[in-house]
């Protein structure tokens, strides 16, 4: 299935940060949108900032627009600010892009698990991110550092009990 | 022969056009002479022959005295190219020469090393300019450049020196007399607004009698191609506020027909260049217009200045609205639906910098937004805020 782009992105205004604030608030949330539904789509966790302003989500080849560095650091520190990035170095060369919040998945998560009778039996994370029995599912290939976050999100709700083993997390008690 | 005669200083400030070596003087057909070998030069007023040998020995020939000169080429037997130079009767009161009397009615230079082509022309030359009948009326001044005439004959280096001099002296002659020229030509200009004054007087007192519309017009054309009949100056009105008030009062009189031809807006320096067109002379500077543009509200001028927030200055009818202008740009963008400011320069016949401005404003309202790609700076309805 490939991925539908929204109508801004044939606008050649779009690839252009737009200097007015009102029109720029639009433009970037847009943008946001726009960001988080591609990596969805594509089941993209950490995004290499060169790499991925090479592909055709910055870069409208039809249009001969591309969005460029500055525009690009803008957009995702926006997305930052509403929590969906998390830059993994200070020079902000790659990030964690959260198309779903760690309550979000710890949803999709704990329902996976009831669903397959996982209740009250501790299964790894190897198991979550790799196992065979997860493959059909959204969370399948899911980032091991996104999956703890849900997984957190779900022991605060007492809907799971982390184990740790030597220090690092490694399997999850759902309950 | 006897209408040489012995050399005397100049009569007048001399020139040598042209000088040639070993010229020898002959008496009518002879063979032979007393002046073999000397120096022949060429003035306006004469020529001057100089004995090598003897410096003493000078003699001349007045151009007065010539009746005609015929060259004749070098040929194989003669020993030199030749001028032969036919002479008038002696004229009464004559300077006694070296020969008192001959039978001879002309005498032959002969120029044994060549260069009797160039003396010959030269010579032609000089005898049809006929200085000498000139120079007799002003012989007064003669007295006074005789001491000038013969330091330009001077040898060595004290004469090149004062030759230089000579030279200096003639061309500061030639600088005033230009300057002299220019106060002339101001002169005139006067006189020409003068003129123009009193045809538009003139023009004014017979409207209507006996001079048709159309040729009113025309007149008033050309009077307007000579530029304002009665410019605003700093001498007229001093250097202070009045000046610039008054200027500003010029400026609204000067520009208001073009502001309503180009839709309203024009920039500073269109303005500029419009106003110092209209003056021709009493040019003034871009400092002038700007702080009497300032004025312009003051004087509640029907022009009013107004700063982009770029920066950019403009003079504009007070009747435009910048934010109906904004509107129009914007729809007129909508209708192009891609547009950038040269394009927006040319469909309002504006200048391109005036339209960037106006779209820049449009973009600040929000009503439309750019793409700025290596394509250039284009501007696109503002379809972000229209979404909603």
């Amino acid at each position: 299935m490939s991925f539908i782009f929204p109508w801004e992105y044939d606008f050649p205004p779009f690839f252009t940060i737009q200097p007015n604030a009102a029109t720029r608030e639009k433009q970037l949330e847009a943008w946001a949108q726009l960001v988080l539904h591609y990596c969805h789509q594509n089941n993209i966790y950490t995004a290499d900032i060169t790499q991925l302003a090479e592909t055709e989500l910055f870069n409208n080849r039809n249009l001969n627009r591309r969005l460029d560095y500055n525009g690009i650091l803008t957009v995702l520190d926006y997305l930052e600010a509403k929590n969906c990035v998390e830059w993994s170095d200070r020079q902000k060369r790659q990030c964690h892009i959260h198309w779903q919040s760690p309550e979000q998945w710890a949803e999709v998560i704990h329902s996976w698990a009831r669903a397959n009778g996982f209740l009250n039996s501790v299964v790894t994370l190897e198991d979550l991110i790799d196992g065979d029995d997860t493959a059909q599912e959204s969370f399948h290939g899911i980032n091991r550092r996104t999956l703890i976050k849900a997984l957190e999100a779900l022991q605060k709700k007492g809907l799971a009990a982390i184990i740790e083993h030597e220090g690092a997390v490694a399997g999850v008690k759902f309950a | 022969m006897d209408r040489l005669s012995w050399y005397q200083a100049g009569e007048s400030m001399e020139e040598i056009l042209r000088q040639a070596a070993h010229v020898g003087i002959y008496d009518g057909d002879l063979k032979t002479s007393a002046f073999e070998q000397g120096t022949l030069s060429l003035t306006l007023q004469r020529v001057i022959w100089a004995d090598c040998s003897d410096p003493d020995c000078r003699l001349i020939l007045h151009h007065s005295l010539v009746e005609k000169i015929e060259k004749h080429n070098k040929s194989m037997f003669s020993r030199g190219g030749k001028i032969i130079v036919f002479l008038k009767p002696v004229p009464p009161g004559h300077h006694q020469g070296p020969v008192a009397a001959s039978a001879c009615r002309s005498i032959r230079f002969v120029f044994r090393n060549g260069g009797e082509e160039e003396f010959y022309k030269l010579y032609v030359e000089a005898l049809n300019r006929q200085t000498w009948k000139r120079t007799s009326s002003s012989s007064s001044s003669a007295g006074s450049r005789n001491s000038h005439a013969q330091s330009s004959r001077g040898g060595g280096i004290s004469g090149i020196e004062k030759r230089l001099i000579d030279q200096n002296n003639k061309m500061h002659e030639n600088i005033s007399q230009a300057f002299e020229d220019m106060s002339k030509l101001m002169e005139q200009a006067r006189e020409m607004v003068n003129l123009s004054k009193t045809i538009t007087e003139r023009l004014r007192m017979k409207k209507g009698d006996d001079i048709t519309e159309d040729e009113t017009t025309q007149f008033k054309s050309y009077l307007l191609s000579l530029g304002v009949n009665d410019p605003v100056t700093k001498t007229t009105f001093g250097n202070g506020a009045t000046y610039f008030e008054k200027l500003a009062e010029e400026i609204t009189e000067v520009l208001e027909k073009p502001l309503t031809e180009c839709g309203g807006t024009m920039t500073l320096p269109e303005a500029y260049c419009r106003i110092n067109r209209a003056r021709g002379v009493h040019l003034i500077s871009p400092e002038d217009l700007l702080l009497a543009c300032q004025k312009l509200d003051k004087i509640d001028s029907r022009i009013t200045m107004y700063v982009f927030d770029s920066g950019v200055n403009v003079v504009q009818l007070r009747t435009v609205r910048v934010d109906q202008m904004t509107e129009e740009t914007a729809e007129l963008v909508k209708e192009l639906g891609r547009a950038d400011a040269y394009k927006i320069a040319l469909l309002n016949s504006i200048s391109p910098v005036l339209a960037k401005e106006r779209l820049l404003a449009a973009e600040t309202v929000g009503r439309i937004c750019r793409d700025d790609s290596v394509e250039g700076l284009y501007f696109f309805w503002n379809r972000f805020l229209e979404s909603n």
